[in-house]
C-alpha cells in the first residue's frame, strides 16, 4: 500500500529520476489543472519532495556551515602557464582579504589596512570569470555574507561590491537577500553622514550637535527647528543613523509632552499602591529583542533564537533547560509556517515576554539588584532632560532608549532572567504596600511634595514628578535591605493567577 | 480554425497547427514577417505591414511603429487627424493577419492564440485580449513568448530536454525563461524579463553614438520632430543590421538634398551598448535564483527574436553561460510556431494527445500591510507577498493577517502585482474590504487567500475566521473595463475604416519602398529611381495585371540592385 507522496505519484518507492517524472507525467496528463488546483499541487510537491529525496541520496543532506564556502578556484585543471599565474594572483588576493577582515584582535583596522582591504576586495571584483552567470551568483552570494559579517571592516569595500552585482538598483526588490540589503542601508547611511558633515551642508550643526558626546544641554541659541528636520529626515530615510546618534541629544530634541495635572492630596500611613506600569499594560509595546531584522525575508533559527534569548546555543540550553529549549523549537516552526515577517515577529516577542515574565517571578535577590540598578541608570540618563523617556525605561526596554553600554547591559540581564524562567503562566504584579519610613525615605530623596508623590506611586500626575519619585523609589529599595528586597520582588510579575490581598 | 499568432514590437507573424506540424502563413507579399506598422494612405486607407513601415520615413505624420511599447497605458497617437490608441493599432495588426491566414487556408479563422512577453503585467495582457476583440478575432488563449518558443524547440524532435533557457531578445521586450520537458511535459520553471529592452534600444544607442559627430550643421533640428525621429530609427536599423555582417558600416541620412554620413565601428557600438548588455544580465541571473537551477546544468541556451543575431548580443550571451548559445530555431519564427503549437492542442488536435504545458507566473502578488515603527506610528504601503514569482499555476495560498488598531471595524487590502517592497512600486489591481468585529489592535485575524489560474485570472477570498464573514473578488481590470457597448461602439468604428486591399498590397510595398528610396539617395541615383517610379505609376494605371506583374519584377529587382535586398 503506498503512503503519502508515492501514493500522489502511484509509484513505488524509488530514487530513479526518470521513473518519478514519468509517474508525474502520466498524473498530469490524467487530471484537468484548472478544474483541480488543489489536487496540481499536492501533484507537483509530491514529485519535488520525490526528487529532492534523490538529491539527498546523491549528495548527502545539507551541512550546516558558518561561513559559505569559498568560491573554488582551486578546482579548475592548470593547463595553461599564464592561466595558473592568474589563479594563484586570485588567491592571493582572497587569503590576505581574508586575513585582514577576520584578524585574531578586537582592535579597530588602522588605515593602512584598510587600503589593504580595498585593494585586494578591489582585484577580486575585477576578476573576469565574474561575466559567466554561474561564477557571479556563488561571488555575490560569498560577498554578501562576508561583507555584512564584517561590518565595519568592511567598509571600503561596500560601494565597489554593491556597484559590481547590482544591489543598489535592486534595493526595491523585496526578494533581495538581507545582507545585500543591509548593506545597501549601510551606504546610504555613511553617504549621509558624509553629506551632513561636511561643515557647508546646511544641517550640518544640526548634525554635529545630535552627535555630541557630553552632558551639557543645548546652547539657546541652538533652535531645535534644524535638528527636528534632521533627525525626521534620518528617521524617515536613513534609519539605522539613529542608532549612531547620541540618545540624549536625541532625547533633547523629541521633548516631553505637556504636563498632566495634579489631583487632591490624602495622607494614611499604610499606603496602598498599584502596580507601577509594568509590561503587561496595553498599547504598543517596544521590540525586546533588538537584532529582530526588519521587513527582509527572514527565517528562524533555533540557534539563533536561543542565543537572542539566553546568550547559549540551543544544543547547549537542551542540557540546562530542556524544556526552554522545546518550546524555542516549537516557536521556530510556527514562525517559519507562516510567511509575514511582522507576524513572525510578534510571535518571537511574544515568546521573549513571557519568558522574561516568567523569569522575574522567579529572579533570585541578585538579579532582582542588577535589574533595579539597570533601571536606576537608564532613569537617571533621562532625568534631566526628558521625563517620559524616563518613565518608559524599564526591563526590559525598547531599542530607542539604550545606548550602546546599555544594550550590552540589558542583553546580559535578558539572558540570565529568561534562564531563570518556566512555562507556568504569570500575572501582573497588582498592588503591593510599603511602610511608612520607606515613604519617608521616597519623599526626601525624590523631592516632590507629599500629595504629588502619591500619585506618582500610582503612576498619575506630572511626567518629572513620576520620574523623580521612581528614581527614588528604585535607590531606597536598593540601600533599604530586607524590606527594600521585599519591595523590589513585590513589583515583579507573580505566578498564579490570583491577585494579592492587601494584609494589614 | 485557430492560428497562433505573435504579436511582435517590430515584427508580428501567424502560424497554424497542420499535419502535425506548425507552418508559416505567408503575407500577401509572401512574407512570414509582417512588419508591425500602421499607416494612413494618400487615399485615406489603412496600410499594414511592409508599406506602413516604409512609409514612416517619407509620412512619419501619418505612420507609428513600435506601439506595442504603449499596450496597457491610454496613449494615442494622431495619425492624419485621428486619435489611435494602442490597442487599436494592435488590432489592425491582428486583422491584417487573420485575412492572410484566410487566404492561406481558405478556411474561416474563428479564434487566435496570441503570444505575449513572459513579463506583460495584468493591465498589457487584458488590453492585448481587447485588441482581439477589437479586431473582431476573439483571443481563446495569451501564452508567454519564451514559452512558445520552448514548445517550437520542444515539438521539432519529441524529445526530452534538461531544464534549457530560452532567450528571447526582440524590437521592444527582453524575456527569460527556464524550461523543461520530458515524457511529453513542457514545464516552465521560471520567467523574468525587462519590458522596456530591445532591438529599439540598441538602434536609440547607436542614435546617440552617431549623432554626436552627425550633423555638424543642425539640419535635423529644422525638421519637424517626428520626421527628423523617423529618419535617425530608420539609419539606426540598416546601420545596426550591417553591423551584424560587418566591422564597420555606415550610419547615414538623407535629408532633402544633403547626405549626412557617419562611419560606425563595431567595437564603438559594442562599448556603447555596454549598459544595456548589462541590464541583459538582472534577468537571466533572476530566473536562475528563482528556479534554483545553475547555468553550468543547463542543456542548452536558445536564442530568439531578431535583436538575438547581433553580434554583441551573441558574444555576451557565450560570455554569460561560458557555452556558445543554441541556433536550432529559427529566431524570428519560433514563437508564432509555438503559438500554433498551442492552438493545436487547444483544438484536441490528434497528434498532439500527449502533450502538456505547465507555466508559471513570472510577478509576485500580494497585498499591502503596515507595520508598527517602533514609535507608536505605523509604517504603511508595506508589500506582503502571498503568491511568489515564478510559483507553478494554477495556485492557491492564503496569508493570515492581523487588525492594527483598537476598535478596527474593517480591513482593507489593496492588491498589487510586482518586486518592490512597497506598494508605491507596484501595480494596483484592485481592493477587497472586509467588516471586522472591533476589538483590540491584533486580536482579530483576517486570511486571505489568492487563488491564480492558467488563464491569468485572480480570484481572492478574504475571510475572518471569528465572525465567518468572507468576501471575494475577481480582478477585473480597475481602470477602464470598458463595458461591452463601449467596445463593440470602438469596434464597429475600426472596422469602418477603409482598409488598402490586399491583393494590392505588394504594389502599396513598391511604391512606399520606392518613395522612401527615393529620398533616401541623392544625384543621379535619386534621378534613377524618380524615372522608373513614374514608369511603375504608369504601369499601375494601365490596370493590366500582367503589365503591372512585370513592371513590378523590373522595379523591385532594381531597388535591391540600388539598396540591396529589403529587409524584415
Amino acid at each position: 500500500m503506498k503512503h503519502g507522496i508515492w501514493a500522489t505519484l502511484d509509484l513505488d518507492p524509488t530514487t530513479d529520476r526518470s521513473a518519478i517524472r514519468k509517474a508525474y507525467a502520466a498524473r498530469l496528463k490524467a487530471m484537468d489543472v484548472d478544474a483541480d488546483p488543489a489536487g496540481f499541487a499536492a501533484l507537483r510537491a509530491a514529485r519535488d519532495a520525490a526528487l529532492a529525496g534523490v538529491a539527498e541520496v546523491v549528495t548527502g543532506p545539507a551541512l550546516e556551515a558558518d561561513l559559505p564556502p569559498v568560491p573554488s578556484v582551486e578546482s579548475e585543471p592548470e593547463t595553461d602557464p599564464e592561466l595558473a599565474a592568474f589563479h594563484e594572483a586570485i588567491n592571493a588576493h582572497f587569503h590576505a582579504l581574508e586575513a585582514l577582515l577576520f584578524p585574531d584582535h578586537d582592535a579597530p583596522p588602522t588605515p593602512e589596512e584598510l587600503e589593504a582591504i580595498e585593494h585586494h576586495g578591489l582585484a577580486l571584483l575585477a576578476d573576469p570569470r565574474l561575466e559567466q552567470v554561474d561564477f557571479a551568483a556563488s561571488a555575490e552570494r560569498w560577498f554578501s555574507e562576508m561583507l555584512a559579517a564584517t561590518i565595519p571592516r568592511c567598509d571600503p569595500l561596500l560601494e565597489p561590491a554593491a556597484a559590481t552585482f547590482g544591489w543598489i538598483d535592486r534595493r526595491d526588490d523585496y526578494a533581495l537577500p538581507a545582507e545585500a540589503l543591509a548593506i545597501v542601508e549601510r551606504i546610504g547611511a555613511i553617504r549621509f553622514t558624509k553629506l551632513v558633515g561636511d561643515p557647508a551642508h546646511r544641517l550640518h550643526r544640526a548634525w554635529v550637535e545630535l552627535n555630541r558626546g557630553d552632558e551639557r544641554r543645548a546652547p539657546l541659541w541652538n533652535s531645535r527647528k534644524p535638528r527636528r528636520e534632521l533627525l525626521s529626515l534620518i528617521r524617515d530615510r536613513y534609519p539605522m543613523v539613529e542608532s549612531w546618534l547620541e540618545p540624549q541629544r536625541v532625547a533633547d530634541v523629541d521633548g516631553p509632552d505637556t504636563a498632566i495635572i495634579g489631583v487632591p492630596v490624602w495622607l494614611i500611613m499604610f499606603l496602598i499602591v498599584v502596580g507601577l506600569r509594568i509590561f503587561f499594560s496595553l498599547g504598543g509595546q517596544p521590540d525586546v529583542l533588538p537584532d529582530t531584522p526588519p521587513r527582509i525575508t527572514y527565517v528562524a533559527e533555533p540557534n539563533q533564537i536561543a542565543r537572542e534569548l539566553t546568550g547559549k546555543g540551543v544544543v547547549q540550553l537542551a542540557d540546562i533547560h530542556p524544556e526552554l529549549a522545546t518550546e524555542i523549537r516549537a516557536t521556530v516552526t510556527e514562525m517559519n509556517a507562516t510567511s509575514s515577517e511582522g507576524k513572525m515577529r510578534s510571535i518571537l516577542n511574544d515568546l521573549a515576554r513571557r519568558r522574561i515574565s516568567s523569569g522575574l517571578a522567579h529572579a533570585p535577590d541578585a538579579l532582582l539588584r542588577d535589574i533595579a540598578r539597570f533601571d536606576l541608570d537608564g532613569k537617571r540618563a533621562f532625568a534631566a532632560s526628558d521625563p517620559i523617556r524616563c518613565n518608559d525605561f524599564r526591563f526590559p526596554t525598547g531599542e530607542a532608549l539604550l545606548t550602546t553600554a546599555l544594550r550590552a547591559r540589558q542583553t546580559e540581564l535578558i539572558h540570565r532572567t529568561v534562564l531563570k524562567s518556566d512555562s507556568v503562566p504569570v500575572t501582573g504584579s497588582g498592588r503591593f504596600e510599603i511602610s511608612g519610613a520607606f515613604i519617608d525615605d521616597i519623599l526626601r530623596r525624590s523631592g516632590v511634595p507629599e500629595g504629588r508623590m502619591v500619585e506618582a506611586l500610582s503612576g498619575k500626575g506630572e511626567h518629572d514628578d513620576i520620574c523623580r519619585v521612581e528614581i527614588a523609589l528604585l535607590e531606597t529599595a536598593l540601600e533599604g535591605g530586607k524590606e527594600g528586597m521585599a519591595v523590589l520582588r513585590a513589583m515583579q510579575p507573580k505566578v498564579g493567577t490570583a491577585t494579592p490581598n492587601p494584609s494589614n | 480554425m485557430i492560428v497562433g499568432i505573435d504579436l511582435g514590437t517590430t515584427n508580428s507573424a501567424c502560424a497554424i497547427w497542420r499535419d502535425d506540424a506548425p507552418v508559416m502563413v505567408p503575407n500577401a507579399l509572401g512574407d512570414y514577417l509582417t512588419p508591425s506598422a500602421v499607416s494612413i494612405g494618400d487615399d485615406n486607407a489603412v496600410l499594414v505591414g511592409q508599406a506602413a513601415r516604409d512609409r514612416m520615413a517619407t509620412h512619419p505624420d501619418r505612420t507609428v511603429t513600435s506601439f506595442k511599447r504603449r499596450i496597457g497605458t491610454r496613449e494615442t497617437v494622431k495619425l492624419a487627424k485621428r486619435d489611435f490608441d494602442s490597442e487599436a493599432l494592435s488590432a489592425l495588426v491582428l486583422a491584417s493577419l487573420k485575412r492572410d491566414a484566410e487566404a492561406f487556408t481558405g478556411e474561416s479563422v474563428t479564434e487566435a492564440v496570441v503570444t505575449v512577453p513572459a513579463y506583460f503585467n495584468d493591465r498589457q495582457r487584458k488590453a492585448t485580449r481587447r485588441a482581439g476583440e477589437l479586431a473582431g478575432l476573439p483571443i481563446r488563449r495569451l501564452i508567454n513568448e519564451p514559452t512558445a518558443a520552448a514548445l517550437a524547440f520542444g515539438i521539432a524532435d519529441r524529445a526530452d530536454h534538461e531544464p534549457f533557457l530560452v532567450f528571447d531578445l526582440g524590437g521592444g521586450t527582453f524575456d527569460v525563461s527556464i524550461v523543461e520537458m520530458f515524457d511529453g511535459v513542457i514545464e516552465v520553471r521560471a520567467s523574468a524579463g525587462d519590458n522596456r529592452l530591445g532591438g529599439d534600444d540598441f538602434n536609440d544607442c547607436l542614435i546617440a553614438l552617431a549623432r554626436a559627430t552627425l550633423d555638424p550643421q543642425g539640419l535635423l533640428a529644422k525638421l519637424p520632430p517626428d520626421r527628423a525621429t523617423a529618419l535617425l530609427a530608420q539609419a539606426a536599423e540598416r546601420c545596426r543590421r550591417a553591423l551584424s555582417e560587418q566591422d564597420g558600416a555606415d550610419f547615414s541620412v538623407t535629408i532633402g538634398d544633403t547626405a549626412l554620413t557617419v562611419p560606425v565601428t563595431a567595437s564603438a557600438f559594442e562599448e556603447a551598448a555596454g549598459g544595456l548588455l548589462q541590464r541583459i544580465r538582472e534577468p537571466v541571473l533572476r530566473s536562475l535564483r528563482d528556479s534554483n537551477i545553475a547555468a553550468a546544468t543547463l542543456s542548452e541556451v536558445v536564442l530568439v527574436g531578431g535583436a538575438t543575431r547581433m553580434p554583441i548580443v551573441r558574444r555576451a550571451v557565450t560570455r554569460m553561460f561560458g557555452r556558445f548559445p543554441a541556433t536550432t530555431v529559427h529566431p524570428d519564427h519560433a514563437v508564432a510556431m509555438g503559438a500554433a503549437v498551442q492552438a493545436g492542442l487547444l483544438a484536441r488536435d490528434a497528434g498532439l494527445e500527449e502533450i502538456r504545458l505547465t507555466d508559471v507566473c513570472p510577478f509576485t502578488l500580494g497585498v499591502d500591510t503596515s507595520e508598527p515603527d517602533g514609535r507608536g506610528g505605523f509604517r504603511t504601503g508595506l508589500f506582503s507577498p502571498i503568491i511568489e514569482r515564478n510559483s507553478a499555476v494554477p495556485i492557491s495560498r492564503v496569508s493570515t493577517f492581523s487588525t492594527l488598531s483598537n476598535q478596527q471595524t474593517r480591513v482593507q487590502f489593496g492588491v498589487y502585482q510586482g518586486e518592490a517592497r512597497e506598494v508605491s512600486g507596484n501595480v494596483k489591481l484592485g481592493e477587497i474590504t472586509v467588516p471586522v468585529p472591533p476589538r483590540r489592535a491584533g486580536e482579530v485575524t483576517v486570511e486571505c487567500r489568492f487563488s491564480y489560474d492558467t488563464s491569468g485570472l485572480l480570484e481572492i477570498d478574504v475571510s475572518v475566521p471569528e465572525t465567518g464573514m468572507t468576501r471575494n473578488l475577481v480582478i477585473v481590470d480597475d481602470e477602464d473595463a470598458p463595458d461591452p457597448a463601449e467596445l463593440a461602439k470602438r469596434r464597429a468604428a475600426l472596422a469602418a475604416l477603409k482598409v488598402h486591399p490586399r491583393d494590392d498590397a505588394v504594389n502599396a510595398a513598391l511604391l512606399a519602398r520606392a518613395r522612401r528610396a527615393y529620398e533616401s539617395f541623392l544625384g543621379d541615383t535619386r534621378a534613377a529611381i524618380g524615372h522608373m517610379l513614374g514608369q511603375f505609376e504608369n504601369a499601375l494605371a494601365t490596370q493590366d495585371d500582367r503589365i503591372i506583374a512585370e513592371a513590378r519584377t523590373a522595379f523591385g529587382a532594381a531597388l535591391d540592385q540600388i539598396e540591396g535586398e529589403r529587409f524584415l
